[in-house]
């Protein structure tokens, strides 16, 4: 299959977001990810961190494929965001909302995604933000809004699997309505 | 109170009144107010600005518009989620009451709400009856600890879904509608008809009709989401002379056997409903 026809799912976000965990909530394989002991705890405090990418994958009825990418989280490999995003059925970003730096990850990821391409499907899952204090996930909203950018932005915890099936359910509503609407446009 | 003096208009817009309100005359909304009551208090002063006298008042306390009384009901307290200013402070409460009997809190940012889980079931489930709920000033009062705070886009979308099978009154069927932003679907946990009619909504504006055949939903499912969405701030209304026409999307990988078998294929895989 060229690599421009392979059927694609890229989970991204900054380090200790949750995107090993994603992948391994729904892959029917053992996810493989290339983790090494995290040598910058500064920026977060997880004990190992994926340097080149997850992999898990998806395998249908009829023989179908479905990849699932986590790409790294750390800016410096965002070269490989893009070769990731080639060609995706859709990304998702997730966000650790209890990280320090989560708003200023949240506009770096969408300003960088939405450059790759405006309309690939993209849904937000922002975890951990329902705290004593109020509720957050407006503040992201607002984000959003200000970038002109109507994406799915839910409120997650994608240690369950049924939040993380909440968001790919998402993409592929925006997929399929993707496709109706080219169809019915052409 | 000097502008009353000169006889200039004046229309007050009341918070929380915790001291008596000075006596400016008869356009005072007490927050949280009513669409239908600000609708009444504009046509009032329409009324007042065209009439030479000082004594026109017109339909004061008398719902306006098209729809019959018993339709309007339904919407009564969705009105009032619909003023709800986030400007606010979340520290200043209200209390949700029906028939004198307090079912929840929700903060004065209408952000988040507090409630028994019992109250938060019958909410989403659409056993209870929230068009007569009305929200009162806590003065102060705070709510029991030991309530969970639940993000109160799950109360604005299920007053929203269980109003009315018909349109909200301030939607038209004639209307094109598209997404402005999603709500929180992980806190409403929709449907997965639900999911599909909002992703529907954000691609291009659409009329009802448009919504139920590209949704492939029913007319009540694609009309009580319509309500639910609106509810939720969720909507804007697009002239359809004004609908730019987008250029194709780019494509991403295609499946070899074709789009439709695939969304069943992965949907049947992943156990999501259809």
């Amino acid at each position: 299959m060229a690599a421009d026809q392979e059927l694609k799912i890229v989970f991204t976000g900054p380090m200790g977001a949750g995107k090993t965990t994603a992948i391994r909530a729904i892959s029917d394989l053992p996810p493989v990810s290339t983790e090494v002991i995290n040598s910058d705890k500064e920026t977060h405090a997880k004990s190992t961190t994926t340097v080149a990418l997850d992999y898990g994958q998806l395998v249908l009825d009829g023989g179908t494929t479905v990849n699932l990418y986590g790409t790294p989280g750390q800016e410096r490999f965002s070269f490989m965001w893009e070769i990731l995003c080639r060609g995706a059925l859709g990304v998702v970003l997730l966000i650790d909302a209890s990280s320090e730096t989560a708003m200023a990850d949240f506009r770096t990821f969408i300003e960088y995604f939405r450059r790759i391409r405006y309309d690939q499907p993209f849904v937000i899952g922002v975890g951990r933000h329902l705290s004593q204090d109020g509720y957050h996930l407006e503040e992201y909203a607002k984000e959003l809004s200000t970038h002109e950018i109507v994406a799915p932005l839910f409120e997650v915890d994608v240690r369950h699997r049924e939040d993380v099936l909440l968001l790919v359910q998402t993409l592929l509503c925006v997929l399929e309505a993707q496709v109706v609407e080219a169809s019915h446009a052409s | 109170m000097s502008w009353n003096a000169d006889r200039k208009l004046v229309v007050e817009i009341v918070t929380v009144p915790t001291e008596p309100i000075p006596d400016l005359g008869q356009y005072v909304l007490t927050y949280p107010f009513k669409a239908r009551q600000a609708l009444e208090l504009l046509l009032r002063l329409e009324t007042r600005l065209t009439t030479p006298t000082d004594v026109a008042v017109v339909g004061r306390g008398q719902p306006q518009g098209n729809s019959p009384d018993h339709q309007r009901g339904k919407w009564e307290f969705v009105e009032i989620l619909r003023t709800l200013n986030p400007s606010l402070s979340q520290k200043d409460w209200f209390v949700g009451q029906r028939n004198g009997e307090s079912l929840f809190w929700l903060s004065g940012d209408g952000l988040t709400y507090l409630t028994a889980p019992s109250t938060a079931q019958a909410i989403r489930s659409g056993t209870i009856d929230l068009s007569d709920v009305v929200l009162v000033p806590a003065h102060g009062s705070k709510p029991n600890p030991i309530l969970r705070a639940r993000a109160s886009i799950e109360l604005r979308w299920f007053a929203g879904y269980y109003a009315s099978e018909q349109l909200a009154p301030w939607l038209l069927s004639a209307m094109q509608y598209n997404l402005t932003r999603w709500p929180d679907f992980g806190a409403i946990r929709p449907a997965p008809s639900q999911i599909r009619i909002a992703a529907v909504l954000s691609i291009e504006p659409i009329s009802l009709s448009q919504l139920v055949e590209r949704s492939k939903s029913s007319l009540p499912e694609a009309t009580r989401t319509l309500n639910a969405l609106a509810t939720c701030g969720a909507l804007a209304v697009v002239e359809s002379q004004s609908v730019a026409k987008r250029s194709p999307r780019k494509t991403s990988a295609t499946p070899r056997k074709g789009f439709t078998r695939f969304f069943l294929e992965i949907r049947k895989h992943l156990g999501l409903g259809v």
